[in-house]
Formats: C-alpha cells, sequence, structure tokens
C-alpha cells in the first residue's frame, strides 16, 4: 500500500490476479470506504475482461502447454535452491547444529501462549548452560524452539535486524507443519551471527496450512494494524537483542 | 509442481496483471504482450527462481518490471523517441510530489534507464512511480528495507544534483 492507503500498482496487480487470503480482505476494507480505488479496481477489471475475450488468448495457452510440455520438468529441491540464498541474503541464522541435550519443557517455562493451546517456547544454549531466550543474546547462540498446538498448522519464521525473513520451521520453503498432540521441537538449532540488533521469531498458528507468504503477508498485516487481529490466525513473537560490541550488553 | 497444467493455470490467472504491467512501461500492445510471453517463459525455464519467498503475482510483477526497464534501455540507447515516450509515462503517473522533494520526471528518467545500476533503476520506478512501500520493494528487489531505504535516499540526492545541474 503506498503511504495514503490507496491501492498501488502492486497491489492492483494482486487484486486482479485474485490473491486472497489476510491481504485480501485488509484491502477490501479500503475499497470499501475509498470510492476512487474501487473505481479504478473495476476499470482495470473490465479492461481485463476485454482482454481475456481476445481469441489469441486460447491460442497463446495452448502454445504454452506445448513448450511446458517440452522443457523437462525439474525435480523438487529442497536446501540447496532455498537456504543457501535465504542465508546469503540474511546473514542472521544457521540451522545446523543440533543441541545434544534439548532443555527440559518442564524446566524452562519460557513459552508464550497463544490463543487456546498454542504454545511457542524458545530456548537458549550458551557453552553448557541452556534456558529461556532472554531479552539479550550473543553470536554464537544456539536457539531452539518447542512449540504446542494440537490440531493445529505451525509456521516459524525469523526477521532480522535488517527486516529479512528466514523461514524456519519449515526451513524448505514448504507449507506450515501440522501439530499433534506432542509438543514439535525444531529438529536442530539456530546460531545467531555477529549482526547487531534485534532479532524476532515469529510463529503463525492456524487452522490450517499456509504458505511462506501467507505468513509474512500476516505479519505485515498485523504490524501494520495491529489492534485488528488477523482472523484464524495467531500471531506468538519473541525477540533478544545483540548488541553492537558484546562487552555493551 | 511445475506441470504444463500448474504453468498453464498460473498464466491464466495472472497474465493480464503481466500485460498491464507491460503495457504501462512499454507503451504499445504488441510489445507488451510478447513481453507477457516472455515472462512466463522465463518462469516455466527458471521455476526454482520462484523461492516461495512472495505470492507469484508479486514474483511476476517483479519480473515483468525487470524485463521491461531492460528493454527500455535498449530502446533508449537507440534514440530519444522511446526516452521521450517514457518520460510522459512517468509524468503521468509519477506520485512523490511532496512540494519540498519533488523529483522531476525527467531527472527519474534519467536515473530509470542510465543514471543508476539495474536494481537502483527498478527502485526508483517502484517508488518514485508506482508509489509501493519500502517493504513491498525490498520483497521485489530481494533487498532489507534497510537497503531500500539507503538506495531512495541516494537515488533523490542524484535527483537533485541531476536537478540542479539543468540537465534531463
Amino acid at each position: 500500500m503506498s503511504d495514503g492507503g490507496h491501492l498501488d500498482e502492486l497491489n492492483l496487480a494482486r487484486l486482479l490476479a485474485g490473491d486472497g487470503g489476510w491481504w485480501a480482505r485488509r484491502r477490501a476494507r479500503h475499497l470499501d470506504r475509498c470510492p476512487s480505488c474501487r473505481a479504478r479496481l473495476a476499470e482495470a477489471r473490465a479492461a481485463r475482461a476485454t482482454y481475456e475475450a481476445d481469441p489469441a488468448r486460447a491460442a497463446e495457452t495452448r502454445a504454452l502447454i506445448r513448450a511446458a510440455s517440452s522443457i523437462r520438468a525439474p525435480k523438487p529441491a529442497r536446501w540447496p535452491w532455498l537456504l543457501v540464498p535465504t542465508l546469503a541474503a540474511a546473514g542472521a541464522l544457521l540451522a545446523l547444529s543440533p543441541i545434544a541435550h534439548p532443555p527440559d519443557a518442564g524446566e524452562a517455562p519460557g513459552g508464550l501462549r497463544a490463543k487456546g493451546a498454542d504454545v511457542f517456547a524458545m530456548y537458549l544454549a550458551r557453552g553448557d548452560e541452556s534456558g529461556p531466550l532472554p531479552d539479550r543474546c550473543a553470536p554464537g547462540d544456539r536457539l531452539r524452539a518447542r512449540l504446542e498446538g494440537p490440531g493445529r498448522w505451525v509456521y516459524v519464521i525469523g526477521v532480522d535486524p535488517t527486516g529479512a525473513v528466514t523461514p524456519l520451521l519449515p526451513d524448505d520453503g514448504d507449507d506450515s507443519l501440522a501439530l499433534g498432540d506432542d509438543p514439535l521441537w525444531s529438529p536442530g538449532s539456530w546460531i545467531l551471527d555477529a549482526a547487531p540488533g534485534t532479532e524476532r521469531f515469529i510463529a503463525a498458528f492456524s487452522d490450517g496450512p499456509l504458505s511462506l507468504a501467507d505468513v509474512v503477508d500476516a505479519v505485515e498485516a498485523q504490524a501494520a494494524d495491529p489492534l485488528t487481529p488477523v482472523p484464524g490466525l495467531s500471531l506468538v513473537e519473541h525477540r533478544c537483542t545483540k548488541p553492537a560490541r558484546w562487552g555493551d550488553r | 509442481m511445475w506441470t504444463p497444467e500448474v504453468i498453464a493455470d498460473i498464466y491464466r490467472q495472472h497474465r493480464y496483471a503481466v500485460y498491464r504491467r507491460c503495457r504501462a512501461l512499454l507503451g504499445e500492445d504488441d510489445d507488451a504482450q510478447e513481453m507477457v510471453h516472455e515472462v512466463f517463459l522465463q518462469l516455466l525455464e527458471q521455476p526454482r527462481r520462484f523461492q516461495r519467498r512472495s505470492k507469484i503475482s508479486t514474483y511476476l510483477y517483479a519480473i515483468a518490471t525487470h524485463r521491461c526497464l531492460n528493454r527500455l534501455r535498449d530502446r533508449s540507447a537507440r534514440g530519444a523517441r522511446w526516452r521521450t515516450r517514457v518520460a510522459e509515462h512517468i509524468e503521468r503517473r509519477a506520485v512523490d510530489a511532496r512540494p519540498d522533494d519533488v523529483v522531476a520526471a525527467r531527472q527519474i528518467v534519467d536515473l530509470v534507464l542510465e543514471g543508476a545500476d539495474a536494481t537502483s533503476g527498478e527502485i526508483a520506478l517502484y517508488h518514485f512511480v508506482d508509489g509501493l512501500s519500502q517493504g513491498d520493494i525490498a520483497g521485489l528487489v530481494g533487498l532489507s528495507r534497510i537497503t531500500v531505504n539507503k538506495r531512495i535516499g541516494r537515488l533523490r540526492r542524484h535527483a537533485r544534483a541531476l536537478a540542479a545541474g539543468g540537465t534531463g
């Protein structure tokens, strides 16, 4: 959205393409009260109808399907193409090192509870010590998450001090994970890098699976309008700050 | 995931939004439609470049913008006609019109087509013409918000310098 709240070009493109979810509901609230944006959208939709009615579109679609059929489908890729660029861009976290002895949930009450039974707890290990995530952290600290919410779905993302988003759980670009009756622990630990600033860890609990883009949309919607809950979703957040110099803590 | 049927569905759903973007930037129906094909062929040939960090509509918007600006740069190098056409388009659409911080459309054209690297040119277009938020721009160009903010500041200074020098 532009600063004035009106539909910008990207918003318009997304509405024309039929993007849904919370993002669309938020746009719909603006459209309800903005005649000029409604008129702009209606004009664009009318132009789309004319464009789609052109017989050339059907021929183009057939040509595209032929072209697609002639290109060998790539095998599904996981870490190599998703995680490496992600880390290169964000530079904040590494999900590589297992914690040999995860903190006992019974010892560490560091979980934040969202609505119902949704629980997002984060733990920090430094050397041989471990415990709930404190407000201050340091490069090299190892973090793990425990999630609870029977019957719910969950996605955990990290937002580094520059605002870059990293999918943490799942970390391979898949949709969110289904939670069972038992707590879900992150399979490895995330190691903090040296970049100073506040790291945010956000768990999105929902009644159905979400994509990473859905979660990012929801987090942005919540940030833009904190007083309006995103329907069907609970966001739970932890933060920790790395000082500019570790001696500054 | 990327079966021919899936690609065709994406094409049907998104082609008009891509066409609209290309038409706005290139100014000609035929050029815009040709560019729509190029955008979807890129998706077809390099599907892994779509990393699902954004909606596919946003990803296609970014590809379309990138490819159109490349084409405009080529045209700009060949003559002033396209440059004038783009300048007229940007003058109509420029949204950054705060009296104390006006960036003249002709200077924006200089930034988009010549005076900036490709990514900064795209940032200039997204910010000064499309009026996108810095968060959206960050997602489109794959940089952090802080970096986008710095680049916009640099572009403003550059545009002011161009304006003060009487070029454009």
